[in-house]
């Protein structure tokens, strides 16, 4: 083990101009398509956003060690805070999200994802070959979160959790026997129900494991959605011109339909510079991790790439009509406190481990 | 954990599962993109007619606003189809001109209307011009529909509340949402112009009373008239809300306390059920459910009697003598006083350099005489002798100066003056003149009826604290039932037995032979304390009466007080006697 800690890197510029340029457009994107009198939405996500900023600096500050030894702490507070939701949580028919805390109110499900990620590197980075044993553990850490959030219910974050750990014990050197089997477990129990049922009964579980969301035809969202991404075309409406997004045919439209609305104002060529910036963060972080002297940093970092792909993926394949409606939030773009903090103290954390080792 | 560098083998291997995730990640992106290009590229003429038509029209479809029930399921609150008349802005070309015609048909303030033209965000969504119109304005208008381009008649569900004036205060009225309002829900749900709660059981419960908006898309032709629906999403009825109030007991009550300032609350003393509510001057919320005129707006705010505020939780009087039951709690509990001591009193006291005045000369007196008689000496001297921090204490385990938690909004925590408060707010040291004030309820400390309502129960209990509460269960249209609710303690007061027996006795003969005898009756017995509160010179006092029947195994709390009454009119103890004894009657 090496004793103190120096500072070996700098700030990774060209990702943390990227991250700035994006959020600046969803801010604007968010100008754009609200009216005069919902202009409020737009004046807290900028916010946010600064919030964001100041929290990525903090956490870039910590030393790496420090996230190690905090890891099973911060995921205990992950769990209490899940906990602590499901009791006082407001919300009336949609689900039990929210938890205030003095005159703020945060989803602790959108940070639990973070203290999972923490907590499955430690774990995982502890030992050269992954046990049964230790692959089991960090199983039920993983499943544990993802009860908790089922139940609120969050099936966004309960959707990608086990994703996120299959990744991780992917990247944390796990043999391909042992991930084929487990994979083979988890593939034997879902082709079980999808063979029985039709397409319509799929629907109905969908709505009924997220009943909030849409009530009545699981159609209507997921119709103006491509409607709304498809007439975009080329080049776009223009700035402003988001017509079918304005006059509130596309449901959600800052949150979890963003990236329809986003397609509908920017085209086609929008779409394209949008995803290229994302692939540059994924790049970027992925370089993090290369360089990274630890495996735990490794793992860290890997995990939040990981994290990033399966929001953007899974929140762009709903607009485009590719997944299911689950409501997970775009990165850096889509209106939310919760959201784009988190993601801007995951970055933070992605600085903290290319700075020191 | 592992700190130390990597062995090369292990880096390799990392670094193959870092390229594997790479191409993963890769390939997900140009999946993706793929995706989007088969939508906007492949299929976007055909997306960009259907969204840009401009033939297609989104219609809102406005979801009825759940029910408010009596605890029997008797309607305090339901909808009636009304008709307003929408304008929609991108279909007209001279507003003012067509804004003239329409007057000629019916009655519409034109300032108004072009103000809301004005603030319309969208131009292609429906601008209320007038809500509520009758049936001879419906037809006139749709007889000549071609000459008003870009209108829209549409009906929507009204509030509407039967009883009108009948527990205005409790069940709330609507209003147009504000921007605060706004903010607070999450985006889509409410927009602007929308109508929600913004009083009582209606504001507190809006959330499931609103229900879920639902929409039409339609096709329209050059006219604006509907060719066919497109897709159509139905709108999701609000939840039914039974309240614990019974309709026949709070009518009983309000016409006894008749056109008299002041309120009345009965409740189950063990649970915290409300039964009664009623603050009078009241008003009608019915004029809340569309656009309410400016004239009866006015009218209703600057009346000096506030008939929109809500006596019972937030009206603040001083306690007057109902607080001597906590002095005497008090006084027992910290053993400062034997039941049989007795003292003589003369109708005033001498403290410091003021002299303290009583309503009459009692002679000799112990406490529970004191007590029936409400002689104000006698508990200058207990509480002199008791001590300011016991009689805090123990109107703090009362529940005084704390709000009760009862689920309507804006309720006042009263005042409970303590030393240090006083040096704070008035720069004064307090001084055992305040003290002696203090034992008889005058002075400082200000009270709410739903406060005293708790204080009662807590006699009749046997000294639990509970939380007052107005909802039984909230049900969906489907008739689930989705909330039940169901009496709290909140905490126990420590008070022995015999100090409880002590106290439900005095307060039996308060009403059997002592100041609060107007309250007696055929029917029932009841037990309480009375109050009057004495204000400025030449102002006529308030009068209270708090308690429970019957006197044994209680089943109603009740609290009545009545402002400014005059000499020869009734007290409160003596509507208390009526509604009592009309309610018992009734349950024969």
């Amino acid at each position: 083990m090496r004793k103190g800690l120096r500072r070996r890197g700098e700030y990774d510029w060209v990702l943390f101009f990227v991250i700035l340029f994006l959020a600046g457009w969803g801010i604007f994107h968010l100008y754009t398509i609200t009216f005069p009198g919902e202009r409020a939405f737009f004046f807290r996500q900028i916010i946010w956003v600064a919030a964001g900023i100041g929290f990525l600096f903090l956490f870039s500050f910590f030393s790496i060690r420090f996230w190690g030894k905090a890891a099973y702490f911060i995921y205990g507070i992950s769990l209490l805070t899940l906990v602590l939701v499901l009791f006082t949580g407001e919300g009336v028919h949609e689900a039990q999200r929210w938890l205030k805390i003095g005159m703020a109110s945060f989803q602790p499900s959108e940070f639990a994802k973070l203290g999972l990620i923490l907590v499955l590197a430690r774990l995982l980075s502890a030992e050269e070959e992954i046990s049964w044993k230790r692959m089991g553990i960090s199983f039920c850490f993983t499943f544990i979160l993802l009860i908790l959030v089922a139940i609120q219910p969050d099936m966004g974050t309960a959707l990608i959790s086990p994703f996120l750990w299959i990744g991780m014990i992917f990247l944390a050197g796990i043999s391909i026997s042992k991930l084929l089997s487990i994979l083979g477990a988890g593939l034997s129990f879902l082709p079980l129900s999808q063979f029985f049922l039709q397409d319509y009964q799929k629907m109905r579980i969908l709505t009924f494991l997220n009943p909030g969301r849409d009530p009545l035809g699981a159609g209507w969202s997921t119709l103006q959605s491509r409607i709304t991404l498809g007439s975009g075309r080329l080049i776009g409406k223009g700035i402003g011109g988001a017509i079918h997004t304005q006059l509130k045919f596309l449901p959600h439209p800052f949150t979890d339909f963003v990236f329809a609305s986003f397609g509908e104002e920017w085209g086609f060529v929008g779409i394209l510079l949008l995803l290229g910036l994302y692939l540059i963060i994924i790049l970027r972080g992925i370089k993090i991790m290369r360089e990274s002297a630890s495996s735990f940093g490794r793992l860290v970092s890997g995990g939040i790439v990981i994290l990033f792909f399966l929001h953007i993926f899974i929140n762009a394949g709903m607009s485009a009509g590719i997944m299911p409606v689950t409501g997970l939030p775009l990165p850096l773009v889509s209106y939310g406190g919760s959201s784009t903090i988190m993601f801007f103290l995951g970055i933070g954390i992605l600085f903290s481990i290319k700075m020191q080792d | 954990m592992v700190w130390r560098k990597q062995t090369s083998e292990k880096g390799d291997r990392f670094e193959g599962r870092i390229n594997i995730l790479l191409i993963g990640i890769i390939c997900g992106f140009l999946f993706l993109l793929g995706r989007v290009a088969y939508l906007q590229l492949w299929g976007g003429e055909r997306y960009f007619h259907l969204s840009q038509n401009s033939r297609l029209q989104l219609i809102p479809l406005p979801p009825s606003r759940g029910l408010i029930l009596d605890r029997k399921g008797k309607i305090l609150a339901e909808n009636k189809v009304s008709f307003a008349l929408d304008l929609i802005p991108s279909n007209v070309k001279d507003v003012s001109c067509l804004l003239g015609r329409l007057t000629k048909v019916l009655p519409l303030n034109k300032e108004m209307a072009i103000n809301r033209l004005k603030k319309a965000s969208n131009p292609f969504r429906p601008v209320c011009l007038k809500k509520g119109i009758n049936i001879s304005e419906l037809t006139l208008l749709l007889e000549k529909e071609e000459e008003f381009p870009g209108t829209v008649i549409t009906a929507y569900p009204m509030r509407f509340y039967p009883h009108k004036k009948l527990a205005s205060h409790l069940i709330g009225h609507l209003g147009e949402v504000s921007g605060e309002e706004l903010l607070r829900n999450s985006p889509g749900d409410i927009e602007q112009g929308d109508f929600v709660g913004k009083m009582g059981i209606e504001k507190v419960y809006n959330e499931y009373l609103q229900g879920k908006k639902g929409g039409r898309q339609i096709e329209v032709d050059a006219y604006g008239h509907s060719l066919r629906t497109i897709s159509e999403r139905d709108p999701l009825p609000g939840d039914n809300i039974y309240l614990t109030i019974d309709l026949k007991m709070q009518k009983i009550a309000e016409e006894e306390l008749g056109k008299h300032s002041g309120s009345v609350i009965i409740g189950n003393p063990w649970t915290g059920e409300i039964f009664t509510l009623a603050s009078y001057p009241a008003f009608d919320p019915n004029l809340f459910s569309c656009s309410i005129p400016e004239e009866e707006w006015d009218k209703l705010s600057c009346d000096p009697k506030h008939p929109l505020q809500n006596r019972a939780v937030r009206g603040e009087y001083s306690a007057a003598s109902t607080f001597k039951i906590i002095v005497t709690a008090a006084a027992l509990e910290n053993k400062v006083i034997k039941k049989e001591e007795s003292i003589l009193c003369r109708g005033s006291l001498r403290i410091g350099n003021r002299v303290f005045k009583d309503w009459k000369a009692h002679g000799k007196v112990n406490l529970k005489k004191a007590l029936v008689q409400s002689c104000d000496v006698f508990f200058y001297q207990l509480g002199l002798k008791t001590g300011i921090e016991k009689i805090i204490r123990f109107a703090h385990l009362f529940g005084l100066g704390e709000s009760t938690g009862i689920d309507l909004p804006g309720e006042s925590r009263g005042l409970l003056p303590t030393p240090s408060w006083k040096l704070k707010n008035k720069g004064e040291k307090w001084w055992r003149g305040d003290t002696a004030n203090l034992s008889i309820g005058q002075g400082y400390i200000l009270v709410t009826p739903i406060q005293m309502f708790r204080v009662a129960s807590a006699v009749a209990n046997g000294g639990k604290v509970i939380k007052p509460y107005l909802v039984k269960k909230i049900v969906d249209t489907k008739g689930r039932v989705i909330k039940e609710f169901s009496g709290r303690e909140i905490k126990k007061i420590p008070l022995s037995s015999s100090t409880l027996r002590f106290l439900r006795e005095s307060l039996r003969e308060v009403v059997a032979e002592g100041t609060g005898w107007k309250a007696k009756n055929r029917v029932v017995e009841i037990s309480g304390k009375t109050g009057t509160v004495q204000l400025q010179e030449g102002e006529n006092p308030h009068s209270w009466f708090i308690g429970y029947a019957p006197s044994k195994n209680s089943s109603l709390a009740i609290v009545v007080i009545m402002e400014h009454i005059e000499e020869e009119e009734e007290s409160a103890s003596e509507i208390t006697g009526r509604i009592l004894s009309r309610i018992f009657k009734k349950e024969d």
